[in-house]
């Protein structure tokens, strides 16, 4: 039975001794890492042309238009090679990220969705397999039923992730608003394409913290539980890659996973992007109630 | 946490100790000749076996739950390497950049972990 004060109680533990457990830590450390990293990518050569551009005008003495416009384009040229590696996208959706919106947040934004994966299942690997390996699960049940005590740990590891995400994105946002000067991007513009990125990346991720339950929940080790989290999060696309090379039909079993739709949810509201919730919500609604199922029933 | 101190004090006190040794190599090079940034360089070398050193005790006295040994040397470790940060910021030729965000992670969390989450676990 479902009990809302239980579900609080435990989803509020999870949270706040989250950062206690080493997962918990290496994941906020591991997030914030690769999240800057990721972001460096865009960043720095738009920095290094700004430098460039910069020097070469005080040198020449060129107006300061002329220098703008030349950032501007480069900014652009990078941003939309960057997009075009990663998404393949429509001539529709990249006038959507590289026009309107800042093309710098959606290059940031397109390079994070690549890692949110692998992000979430390194949040999500350890919610119940290391207490089922040690056996201390089997204490709780003396005070709260087992569909509590899964809902509870997938929602608290749900909300810490949101909260390390917001981290990332704070730091992002600050960084790119005072530090990256990009002419015809405003910093209003950013910190809102920024913001709806983040909504946007949270919805991608619910579906494999929600797939890492199911694991979690069926082993009882956590080590396991983060490797086969991480091969069906990753090594399934890239075989598909692979078949798609012999055989251009192979790609669309990409559509089996939520990895397949991930680009939806960067498409405009009147475009996938609602579909692309739909799908995310419909994938985590599938994993917590196959997980959900198997707790209720397994060994503990 | 102790666990990551080991690993980012092993890296940091290999790279420091690293730069040390290619410092003193080029100074034999150049014969004493001056060259830019050569005291920066020294200083954030210096920093980093300090670094070091600092997480690899603090480490230990995580383990032992120590408060003298663990929580202290934690904060002095922190206090250390956010000071050498902000000094490779604002010495000549250096600038702040996304990677200076990277370096300040590790000390920040420590910071704030050691001083509310495992306050009342470092006590011994």
């Amino acid at each position: 039975m479902l009990r809302p004060e239980h579900l609080r109680l435990i989803a509020g533990h999870s949270v706040r001794h989250g950062i206690r457990g080493g997962a918990g830590l290496v994941s906020l450390l591991l997030t914030l890492l690769l999240g800057l990293v990721m972001a460096t990518v865009v960043i720095s050569p738009i920095e290094a042309a700004q430098k460039q551009s910069g020097q070469l005008s005080t040198m020449s003495g060129r107006d300061e238009g002329e220098t703008s416009s030349k950032i501007d384009m480069l900014v652009k040229t990078a941003t939309v090679k960057a997009i075009d590696f990663a998404v393949d996208p429509t001539p529709e959706q990249l006038s959507y990220l590289v026009d309107d919106h800042p093309s710098t947040a959606s290059a940031i934004l397109v390079l994070l969705f690549l890692i949110t994966p692998l992000l979430s299942c390194l949040g999500g690997f350890n919610q119940t397999s290391g207490d089922i390996g040690s056996k201390g699960l089997r204490y709780l049940l003396f005070r709260t039923e087992r569909q509590n005590i899964f809902l509870g740990r997938f929602i608290g590891t749900y909300l810490f992730s949101a909260a390390v995400y917001l981290t990332l994105f704070v730091i992002l946002t600050l960084y790119v608003i005072a530090k990256v000067h990009v002419p015809g991007q405003s910093a209003g513009a950013m910190t809102l394409w920024l913001f709806s990125g983040y909504l946007r990346l949270l919805a991608f991720s619910l579906p494999y913290i929600a797939f890492c339950s199911l694991i979690s929940c069926a082993m009882s080790s956590p080590f396991g539980s983060l490797v086969i989290s991480l091969l069906v999060a990753y090594v399934f696309p890239v075989v598909v890659l692979i078949a798609a090379g012999a055989q251009p039909l192979a790609a669309k079993l990409n559509y089996l996973t939520p990895w397949g739709y991930k680009w939806w949810l960067l498409a405009s509201p009147g475009g996938l992007l609602f579909p692309g919730i739909a799908v995310m919500l419909a994938f985590s609604a599938l994993f917590v109630w196959a997980g959900l199922r198997h707790f209720s029933k397994r060994d503990l | 946490m102790a666990v990551l101190n080991f690993v980012f004090g092993g890296i940091a006190l290999l790279i420091g100790l690293l730069a040390v040794l290619g410092l003193s190599a080029g100074s034999e090079l150049t014969h004493g000749a001056i060259i830019p940034h050569r005291m920066q360089a020294w200083i954030g070398a210096g920093a980093l076996v300090l670094g070091g050193v600092l997480l690899l005790t603090s480490g230990i006295g995580y383990l032992k739950q120590a408060r003298g040994m663990g929580r202290m040397l934690a904060n002095v470790y922190a206090v250390v390497s956010l000071a050498s940060t902000v000094y490779g910021i604002v010495s000549p030729g250096g600038a702040f950049g996304i990677f200076t965000i990277v370096l300040l992670i590790y000390p920040v969390l420590t910071l704030f972990l050691v001083n509310t989450t495992f306050k009342d676990d470092l006590v011994n």
